[in-house]
């Protein structure tokens, strides 16, 4: 008879496989708060840089695809519902003189880079997606509605790469913008209310988006040459002391420069808070470390100096550029020797983020690791795992199994009222009681769908109808007293 | 019986024509690839010495070189043993398509394979002859 009501009770489960909580953010007043989706929805945008030189690391970061994949359909739900697109670093600069023919360079205007979604297809014989962007959605009966063949890493693999005949001066950040903010028509639909939004940078400099186009018409001798010591890092970064334009420097305790031609990183973070619910949020950075930072890495990573950016000559094919910013990190990657400049715009947007902002050093063969870590951030981020330091009082020993401290509510929508969902009477530890009020919740400790670092602490919504679409499971619990 | 192992045998045939059919494209290629790769390395040797407007020049030159799939323009040093190219230049066509050949039993996707190689190494060497062309003609005019 346990074991029919057992299959009942995960019937309705299954039906309703829309449990999702999202994101505890820790310690508001004594207690820890998460937002789950019930459906697990996710947009993932990758944004790449194709500046010069960049083709050994696309290349590596392609044959690692299969191990984001795999982090992703690893959920204890199966692969997540997804929508995926490829943009470049390659921005319409505003101003002439940077072009070098044929699309390539920094050409203005630039309809083909912009933040516009690439599906391109890269590699021979490949097939990109039929579309923008790849859609990969589970329908009823467990299949995929998918608007590509072949694998979820060919496809990815087959528009990723995106070639190295892009602007020099790289726009990560304003390309993300222009990606997201609606200028871009043919992107129309990529990003789904109510999904989880996770954005993924690979790129080996810095950022450099610019507000003040002027910056470019700079006479050259003024600014270290016709290069991009413009911007990175001339006016893109406030240290203890001014940067030379003419004289190589060490400079310590850089932080981004907010009152020149380039655009505050602060800008771009707030600008995606207004496009999601930063509790929907997964940002990760896979660049050159800048000093003082420590990467998310194992072992973590960090700068070649741990206090100090270097601008210096630079010998380019027995060419001398007389200033430029020197190298953070260096690393063989495919067989070749490369090097990073120092992300600190990135880091500084990146810092908006607290846990769910990660940082990888771009100096490593293999991004195998910071894929599966980054897939992880996002199984943390939705699933239904409660983390932080919950308090593990059983508040009602009379009822079976593990009774918190919560309060848990369906949220559907910004300006809708909260509907409480109750506690599960529960006939044992993981068993709600057939007849019981519908939706009611019940947590059971489960190590295996919430490993360490999480409480394993799993949350189960138990459900009579499916919620509405976009519907967040917010749950607050007690803390535990120290 | 007899049908069937016809067919198979035909399919199977007809898989061999596509995979020489590749390999002929991609030898008939190597030559014009080869010869690209000996111009860049030319112009790797004279675009030195801080010429005039030599920075915008370098950064053709580096598209020309990434759009082959060698290894980085100013890198001094050769690639180590397990440098692979890029599969989306044009050095890295070869190899990729021999592998992927090897690895397709769709006839469909074969002989997509090699439609799309056979238009992927005339746009790229149409490309980089281009990029290699205004090089050269810089040089001409600019050197001492």
């Amino acid at each position: 008879m346990r074991a029919q009501l057992l299959v009942v009770a995960l019937s309705v489960l299954a039906g309703c496989p829309d449990r999702s909580l999202s994101t505890v953010t820790p310690t508001q007043g004594g207690a820890v708060i998460k937002k789950i989706p019930v459906s697990a929805d996710i947009d993932v945008l990758f944004v790449i840089d194709n500046s010069a030189s960049t083709l050994d690391k696309q290349t590596v970061f392609a044959q690692n695809f299969p191990k984001f994949v795999q982090a992703l359909d690893a959920f204890p739900t199966g692969r997540p519902n997804l929508h995926i697109g490829v943009i470049d670093t390659t921005v319409d600069i505003g101003a002439q003189g940077f072009s070098s023919g044929g699309g390539a360079g920094c050409p203005s205007p630039d309809p083909g880079d912009n933040g516009l979604l690439q599906n391109t297809a890269r590699v021979p014989g490949c097939m990109p997606p039929n579309g923008r962007f790849i859609t990969d959605i589970k329908t009823v009966g467990n299949t995929r509605q998918t608007n590509y063949s072949g694998t979820l890493d060919q496809v990815l693999s087959c528009i990723a790469q995106v070639g190295a005949n892009g602007c020099g001066f790289e726009a990560q950040l304003e390309a993300m913008k222009r990606a997201l903010d609606s200028s871009n028509t043919a992107n129309a639909g990529f990003v789904r209310d109510g999904a989880y939004l996770a954005i993924i940078f690979l790129t080996d400099e810095d950022d450099a988006s610019v507000k003040d186009a002027s910056v470019f018409s700079l006479a050259d001798a003024n600014v270290g040459g016709h290069n991009d010591f413009r911007v990175q890092p001339l006016f893109a970064y406030n240290c203890d002391t001014p940067i030379s334009n003419s004289a190589p420097g060490t400079y310590a305790n850089c932080k981004p420069r907010t009152d020149s031609y380039l655009q505050d990183p602060a800008y771009y973070a707030s600008f995606l808070s207004s496009v999601k619910d930063p509790a929907q949020l997964v940002v990760a950075v896979i660049a050159a470390p800048p000093p003082g930072l420590m990467t998310n890495d194992n072992p973590p990573q960090t700068a070649s100096s741990a206090t100090s950016v270097s601008t210096g000559a630079l010998t380019l094919n027995n060419n001398t550029q007389q200033l430029a910013l020197l190298p953070s990190c260096s690393a063989t990657i495919n067989g070749n020797p490369a090097v990073g400049r120092p992300g600190v715009r990135l880091a500084s947007f990146l810092s908006s983020f607290g846990s769910r902002g990660r940082f990888y050093s771009v100096c490593q063969s293999d991004y195998s690791a910071a894929l599966t870590d980054i897939g992880h951030t996002l199984f943390n981020a939705i699933s239904p795992c409660l983390e932080g330091p919950v308090d593990p009082t059983d508040v009602d020993p009379n009822n079976p199994g593990t009774q918190l401290d919560c309060d848990v509510n369906d949220v559907t929508g910004a300006n809708t009222t909260p509907q409480p969902i109750v506690r599960c009477p529960m006939q044992d530890a993981t068993t709600p009681t057939p007849g019981g009020p519908r939706p009611c919740y019940w947590i059971d400790k489960n190590t295996t769908t919430c490993p360490s670092p999480d409480t394993g602490y799993e949350l189960n919504i138990v459900r009579a109808q499916p919620p509405a679409p976009g519907t967040n499971v917010d749950v607050e619990c007690a803390v535990a007293t120290m | 019986m007899i049908l069937a192992l016809f067919v198979a045998c035909s399919h199977r045939d007809d898989l061999a024509d596509l995979r020489a059919r590749l390999q002929a494209n991609v030898a008939q290629e190597r030559p014009h690839v080869a010869a690209l790769v000996l111009r860049l390395a030319h112009v790797k040797q004279e675009l030195r010495g801080n010429l005039p407007g030599w920075e915008s020049e370098l950064r053709i030159a580096e598209l020309a070189n990434d759009e082959l799939g060698l290894p980085p323009f100013t890198q001094e040093v050769p690639p180590g043993p397990s440098w692979q190219p890029s599969p989306a230049s044009l050095l890295g066509i070869e190899p990729y398509v021999t592998r992927r050949g090897r690895e397709l039993h769709d006839r469909a996707a074969l002989q997509f394979l090699v439609d799309d190689t056979r238009a992927r190494y005339a746009a790229g060497t149409a490309e980089v002859d281009v990029r290699l062309g205004e090089l050269e003609a810089w040089l001409a005019k600019t050197r001492p």
